[in-house]
């Protein structure tokens, strides 16, 4: 009997191979869509997953709450935190602190700008990564020791063996210093860690950052965030008893510090957050949760297309076997029996088809991971919840496909079958009606998704950096009158400026002050010279930019004239930008030169914060510099000869303020790509779908064009006829997709300080591009069966 | 073995009662070949459906060897046809899909009966209608009358006790047609009772009685000496 039942599958499958083919594929494309979002989804909630037992690991946050600007988490607290929690909290099992620091590392010929992990000797015993060479543990209870990874370790020595040799690395000062390789560690994934550098040195040695912040103790005031403070807790101990502790210690600490009252009053605040988890909190990682929702939605609307064009294809077809259900039924199948026979034909395409995506998937997991600087992973042979999960999907999947044609077809009576009544043309012909909508009701929200995106994104990159970022190549180079001589004097160079790296929204700095009246008032600070602020194209509202005369760089005079922002100029209860000129002392600061227009080159989703700007000599860490945009290689290599030249080592750390914007808006950057990559798979999707029951039902209605056109319709009245019919759909998908992507999308945009209105345009012209997609598609078949003779339509059985 | 009593059948539209069986009485016995005759529309479908346990009439009396099925359900009609009925259908009604030992095959297939016994008696209906060497072709490799013969190795393989045919030769050509109205005689011959719905009075001629019926009533029975 089963062979009776498959000979008849196989054979209906084999005729109508191109429906099946494009039923299968599209479900396999969706299938596999849907499984590389939920790969990367799950790969970014597994972060440090490779540190054994990460479960009982912490990282200790600080969270400062500045009166007047929003407060921000930073996964870093000074140095003397682990010191005070060790001797306070009897739940920590072991705590490790790593102090970050920028070095030029050269190993022979080799060399390369890095940054370095300066770390407590007990690292390993709070995260103890496996070594594969050498003992990691014993290296770092002694000075001048020093592990990395693996990979790391093949970058500076290629295929030597790297273990006892030596480094030579230059630190900030300039001065050079050599450590002795002493372990190798396995891999850390770059892409699931929050740890940013491969290489960790023993802070028992005198010239690490770790080493300084200990001989610095109690000569600090306030807060600074300097180290990472990891913690283990032993077993099962309790982090909420812990945190309830950690904030009263650290503004003890704060208080008896020395630091102003308002450092205290501020409330910082020390929280534990689990390793793991560091990545996903809210606070430390703005939007992470948007962009997971917005994988998921995406993973879940390319399948739900994916699905639709299944059982569409699948019913539009079963319908032609009505003949064999009546066959059947007469030598007395039971409708269980014909009901069962099609479910499994069902289960067996869709098993088919995700044997197909299975494949799909692991095709392009690298390219996923490319382009989504992700390092999610398919290992469904290690982990068995991955192909039951998939499994019962596809059992579900099937048993939904499947049912439709199942119940229908095995409940036909056998007389209507045997006489060549189709199926129920109404009900099924709703149903399908009611899924193509559905599917161009996501195609329609998908489009305007990708659209709106888009637009953001432009917004972001142009309207909402108002500023000139064309040829501006930022230096990290202390401004000295010398240098600063000697680059505007370059041929490719049009002019330079010095700032800090807050200008280009690289961190922040805040100041604390009292007001005139007696108010106490926080404000964020930039420090820049007279052109910088030229250079980016920016102009004062009301006054004048600083001018030269109000600091003097050679002798190290700061200026005592500021401008400030408008938010600034608001925060301080100004109502015109003119009325805020004049003296106004702020600290050290006497008068208020000029008001700026609020700018922001920091990241759209951050609010522009009140801004003080003046010329701290002391903390020009930047130099701004305008090329001419001519023989750009010979001006950056007279760049770099003139950083040597006026004694800077290693490599000059230079980038274009254009690349950087490009670098800030990446994540934006891929969410467009990604949505427009999906939106076109499936339009594609759709387009196939649409193409397949078009043919069916062009099949289908041969007949009734044969009899409109021998009572006188023309091809071109059986055309609108026919254009109609599957424009229906798409007319009515817009009334779904409008209110819901619209809602959506304007949720999406209000995740940005500063954004664009929503473009009400789109909408009908997403609806208009649905409906040319449907119409392309369909034109083919209807103007095959509209310029059929009636005669030959009419013999057509 | 065959006994209707006043059975009456009516179609409903929303607009339109349409009564397709009148009050119809009539008696087949054990190894009878009868004919069913009238113009279109007259009835002659439906009652073979009725008779073939494929619809059941709205009222009346239908005994089918003895038992009254008329209220009998779908799945009981199922259980009831299941060997007990043969049909043969003007057009053919081969499942495109499957070849022709596969198509004969169906007929045994919802019996319990084991795959060898099946083939073994696939195999001998097909020689009975001459098409042995035809076992693995598909339908549309056939012509008309093979695909006819196709269908009656169908209707004979389970040894039903009753064949209904409609319209056989319908879509035939003479000489087909009179081979398959041979092979129909045969097997009444061989003792299966055969009702059949046909527009040839020659082909009517070859049955032992002919009930002529008009807007859903028996309007004439014709015994023929046999």
């Amino acid at each position: 009997m089963l062979r009776n039942v498959f000979a008849a599958a196989l054979r209906h499958l084999y005729r109508g191979k191109l429906f099946a083919a494009i039923a299968v594929c599209g479900l396999a494309v969706g299938l596999s869509g849907a499984l590389l979002a939920a790969l990367y989804i799950r790969s970014q909630y597994s972060y440090e997953h490779f540190v054994p037992r990460y479960e009982d690991v912490y990282l200790t946050t600080l969270t400062m709450n500045m009166s007047g600007r929003s407060s921000f988490t930073i996964p870093e607290t000074p140095a003397q935190m682990a010191g005070l929690m060790r001797e306070r909290f009897a739940q920590i099992g072991s705590i490790t602190r790593l102090a970050q620091q920028q070095v030029v590392l050269r190993a022979g010929e080799v060399e390369q700008a890095s940054s370095i992990y300066s770390v407590d000797p007990n690292l390993f015993e709070t995260l103890p990564l496996a070594g594969v060479a050498g003992d990691p543990a014993a290296a770092m209870a002694q000075p001048g020791r020093l592990v990395m990874t693996r990979d790391q370790a093949r970058t500076l020595f290629g295929d030597d063996p790297p273990l006892g040799r030596t480094l030579e690395l230059q630190l900030a000062d300039g001065s050079w210093q050599v450590a002795t390789v002493a372990a190798l560690l396995g891999e850390i994934p770059r892409e699931r860690s929050q740890l940013q550098s491969r290489i960790f040195i023993s802070g028992l040695t005198a010239w690490t950052r770790l080493a300084a912040l200990d001989r610095r103790h109690g000569q600090i005031k306030g807060l600074s965030s300097e180290v990472r403070t990891l913690v283990r807790l032993h077993p099962g101990a309790s982090p909420a008893a812990m945190c309830a502790g950690l904030t009263p210690m650290l503004r003890e600490f704060v208080r008896k510090s020395g630091a102003p009252e308002e450092d205290v009053r501020d409330g910082p605040q020390l929280d534990l957050q689990r390793i793991d988890r560091v990545n996903t909190d809210p606070a430390m990682n703005p939007g992470f949760s948007g962009r997971m929702l917005m994988a998921a939605i995406l993973g879940c609307v390319i399948l739900a297309i994916a699905c639709v064009n299944f059982v569409n294809l699948l019913t539009a077809r079963s319908g032609s076997r009505a003949l064999e259900v009546g066959v059947r039924k007469l030598a007395g199948a039971g409708r269980t029996t014909l009901a069962m026979q099609f479910l499994g034909e069902a289960l067996a395409l869709v098993a088919i088809a995700v044997l197909l995506g299975m494949a799909m998937t692991e095709l392009l997991l690298p390219w996923t991971n490319a382009f989504l600087e992700a390092d999610a992973s398919f290992d469904y042979w290690k982990e068995p919840v991955v192909p039951g999960v998939l499994l019962l999907s596809a059992v579900l999947l099937g048993l939904l496909a499947g049912c439709w044609p199942a119940l229908v077809l095995s409940a036909l009576r056998p007389i209507g079958a045997l006489h060549g009544t189709r199926v129920t043309r109404a009900s099924g012909g709703r149903l399908r009606q009611a899924l193509v909508t559905l599917q161009f009701a996501l195609l329609i929200g998908l489009i305007v998704a990708a659209g709106v995106v888009y637009l953001q994104r432009q917004y972001a990159m142009q309207a909402a950096l108002r500023f000139d970022t064309d040829q501006m190549l930022i230096a990290q180079m202390r401004c000295t009158p010398a240098r600063l001589d000697a680059l505007r004097a370059l041929a490719g160079v049009r002019d330079a400026g010095c700032s800090d790296n807050t200008l280009i929204g690289d961190g922040f700095s805040a100041i604390s002050g009292t007001t005139p009246d007696g108010q106490p008032v926080t404000v964020n600070v930039s420090w820049m010279d007279e052109r910088t602020l030229g250079l980016f194209g920016i102009a004062p509202l009301a006054g004048r930019m600083l001018a030269a005369a109000d600091f003097d760089l050679a002798a190290g005079r700061s200026s005592t004239s500021y401008l400030i922002n408008e938010a600034a100029m608001r925060r301080l209860g100004f109502e015109s930008p003119a009325a805020a000129l004049g003296p106004y002392p702020l600290n050290q600061l006497q008068q208020i030169v000029g008001v700026l227009p609020d700018f922001s080159m920091g990241p759209v989703n951050q609010r522009i914060e009140p801004t003080v700007f003046y010329a701290d000599v002391g903390n020009f860490s930047r130099i701004n510099i305008k090329l001419r945009g001519e023989d750009m290689p010979a001006t950056l290599a007279a760049i770099d000869r003139l950083w040597r030249a006026t004694g800077g080592s290693g490599p000059l750390d230079r980038f274009f303020f254009e690349e950087r914007v490009e670098q800030r808006y990446r994540a934006m950057l891929r969410e467009a790509q990604a949505f427009g990559v999906i939106a076109l798979v499936a339009v594609v999707l759709a387009c196939l779908g649409l193409f397949g029951l078009a043919a069916v039902v062009a099949e289908q209605r041969t007949k009734e064009i044969g009899i409109r056109k021998a009572l006188g319709a023309n091809t071109a009245d059986v055309l609108r006829l026919l254009l109609w019919q599957f424009s229906k759909p798409v007319v009515w998908a817009n009334l779904i997709a409008w209110p819901v992507a619209g809602l959506g999308m304007q949720r999406w945009l209000a995740g940005f300080a500063y954004h664009v209105a929503l473009p009400l345009w789109l909408f009908p012209l997403a609806a208009l591009l649905a409906l040319c997609i449907a119409l392309a598609t369909v034109i083919a078949h209807a103007l095959r069966v509209a310029g059929t003779k009636p005669v030959t339509a009419l013999r057509h059985e | 073995m065959l006994n209707l009593v006043d059975v009456r059948k009516i179609y409903r539209t929303a607009e339109v009662e349409t009564h397709a069986l009148g009050g119809v009485s009539l008696a087949v016995q054990a190894g009878e070949f009868v004919a069913i005759m009238g113009p279109s529309g007259c009835g002659k479908s439906t009652l073979l459906n009725i008779l073939g346990l494929l619809d059941s009439p709205d009222s009346g009396q239908y005994w089918f060897f003895g038992v009254d099925v008329a209220r009998y359900s779908e799945k009981q009609l199922t259980q009831l046809r299941r060997g007990g009925v043969g049909f043969v259908f003007q057009s053919f009604n081969l499942v495109d899909d499957l070849n022709v030992r596969e198509n004969v095959e169906v007929s045994l297939l919802y019996r319990g009966m084991s795959g060898g016994e099946r083939q073994r008696r696939v195999a001998a209906a097909l020689e009975r209608v001459g098409l042995a060497h035809r076992a693995k072709h598909l339908p549309s490799q056939l012509s008309g009358g093979q695909q006819q013969r196709v269908a009656i190795a169908r209707a004979l393989v389970g040894e039903p006790k009753l064949i209904l045919a409609d319209e056989p030769t319908g879509n035939l050509d003479t000489e087909n047609g009179a081979a398959v109205m041979q092979m129909l005689t045969d097997i009444n011959k061989a003792g299966t009772t055969v009702v059949m719905v046909t527009h040839s009075l020659a082909h009517a001629a070859l049955a032992q009685r002919t009930i002529r019926l008009l807007d859903g009533q028996v309007v004439s029975e014709t015994l023929l000496a046999a």
